[in-house]
């Protein structure tokens, strides 16, 4: 109010004498804004300033780290599952596809103790999560004649398969019995490749040219799927632990085709040594009925 | 000022509340208009709020805050909405003027009220220039460097200015006094 420098004493001599009529002046002015003014122009301030009194900074400034950190586990994640994905061989990454859910398992049991009949019943109207043990019915622990099932039953079984994408073109497979090899395949995920992959077997039995190929590993399957559930969980297990044996290794007809190419060449030892190793791993399969094992 | 411009809305009210009046009182006394100042009035509190972020520690908050209202004002009286349009850089060494003094009639009721009144009109009737830098002191408590600041002038202008603004005003109340 007062002046600010010494050179302004004029004008603090005319402030002082001036001091009773600026008393009288701000008596005077009393003016104030209306009370409705007063609310509008305060809500239009917290509105500007979002309404956050106080710690409104806070309010704002989790948002961002909070997502950029969701982001980063999602990423991470994601690639943590490509990245093992990727690095498992093509065969054993069929293989786990091909592989029966826990709840399958217990189907399978029951499938084991079931009749056939029985088996096709429950299998024809399967649930959503019970695609993957479909080709039950063949099973080890049923009657032979329950191996080759009739075209309609395997259809039956074939059908709920056929939602499971590549599997869908088995419900429109040529023949029962290729049909029934097909559904083998499914059975025995652990089996060699050709049976351990499904998609390349039905693409296989799609085409015409190679049914007779589907029906011959039809038979063999059927050898295989003779044999009780527990010794083709046997025979399953090594394959998925050892996914870079021989071509002929991992599958037995061929393995001993093999021998018997050994044998015929006059290379009995060798023939011997990898006779040994085919019983370490097929410790019960079925020798065909011509085969004669190779011995010391 | 900071504590507002940082999001604090409580900040805003104590300034809203320690400023309101007077703000308020500089733009009534300006346009003589109550509409026109409440609507000045506001449109003043929202730019401060818009703009609240951009401030800076230059000088007074209430420096700044009065150059706002310096600046809604005279951008009002451009668009011809004013009752009046004054060049404040012309100088004002016209007498005071008292004619209004000699209508004043003694025989009011209240002495008092009748001062009060008078003195309203002694500063209505002044010339803009001194007018605003009256108000600005009186209204706003601002010194002779902050009113230069707010109204663009220097500081002899604004201490001249004030010099004739009070010696009108002590002329027309000597009926009272």
């Amino acid at each position: 109010m007062s002046a600010d420098t010494p050179q302004d004493s004029d004008l603090e001599q005319l402030l002082t004498d001036t001091a009773e009529l600026r008393r009288q002046y701000r008596a005077a002015s009393q003016e104030e804004p209306p009370i409705q003014l007063d609310e509008t122009i305060r809500a239009a301030a917290r509105r500007q300033m979002g309404a956050r009194p106080g710690g409104s900074r806070w309010g704002v400034s989790w948002h961002v780290p909070a997502s950029i950190a969701a982001v980063v586990v999602v990423s991470v994640t994601l690639a943590v599952m490509v990245g093992r994905r990727e690095a498992q061989p093509p065969v054993a990454r069929e293989q786990r596809a091909a592989a029966p859910a826990p709840r399958s398992e217990v189907a399978r049991d029951q499938a084991d103790a079931g009749s056939a009949s029985g088996v096709l019943k429950e299998k024809s109207g399967p649930t959503a999560a019970e695609p993957a043990a479909q080709p039950l019915p063949h099973s080890g622990g049923a009657p032979a004649s329950l191996e080759a099932p009739p075209a309609s039953a395997v259809q039956k079984v074939g059908r709920p398969v056929a939602s499971e994408g590549k599997e869908g073109k088995s419900s429109v497979g040529p023949a029962g019995a290729e049909l029934g090899a097909e559904a083998a395949h499914v059975a025995a995920p652990a089996a060699p490749p050709a049976a351990a992959a499904p998609a390349a077997a039905t693409e296989a039995n799609s085409t015409q040219g190679q049914s007779q190929e589907g029906a011959a590993k039809a038979k063999a399957e059927e050898r295989v799927s003779a044999q009780p559930l527990a010794r083709k969980r046997a025979q399953a297990r090594p394959a998925e632990t050892d996914s870079i044996a021989s071509p002929w290794e991992k599958d037995p007809q061929a393995w001993l085709a093999h021998i018997e190419e050994l044998r015929a060449t006059g290379r009995n030892e060798d023939a011997a040594v990898s006779f040994r190793g085919f019983r370490n791993r097929y410790p019960d399969y079925q020798l065909p009925a011509g085969f004669v094992a190779p011995g010391p | 000022m900071l504590r507002f411009s940082g999001g604090d809305a409580a900040a805003f009210d104590a300034l809203y509340v320690r400023h309101r009046g007077g703000v308020f009182r500089y733009l009534l006394r300006q346009c003589r208009n109550p509409a026109t100042a409440e609507e000045l009035f506001q449109d003043i509190w929202t730019n401060l709020v818009q703009a609240r972020s951009r401030y800076r520690v230059q000088a007074k908050f209430t420096t700044y805050l009065y150059t706002l209202a310096h600046n809604r004002l005279m951008d009002h009286f451009r668009r011809g909405k004013g009752l009046e349009l004054v060049s404040l850089d012309q100088e004002d060494d016209d007498p005071p003027e008292l004619a209004a003094s000699a209508t004043v009639q003694p025989e009011r009721a209240a002495q008092s009220r009748e001062q009060a009144r008078r003195l309203i009109e002694l500063v209505a009737t002044l010339p803009a220039a001194q007018r605003q830098v009256f108000l600005l002191h009186e209204e706003g408590g601002l010194g002779l460097e902050e009113i230069a600041a707010v109204t663009g002038t220097n500081r002899e202008a604004v201490k001249s200015r004030l010099r004739y603004a009070l010696a009108k005003l002590r002329e027309g109340m000597k009926d009272y006094v």
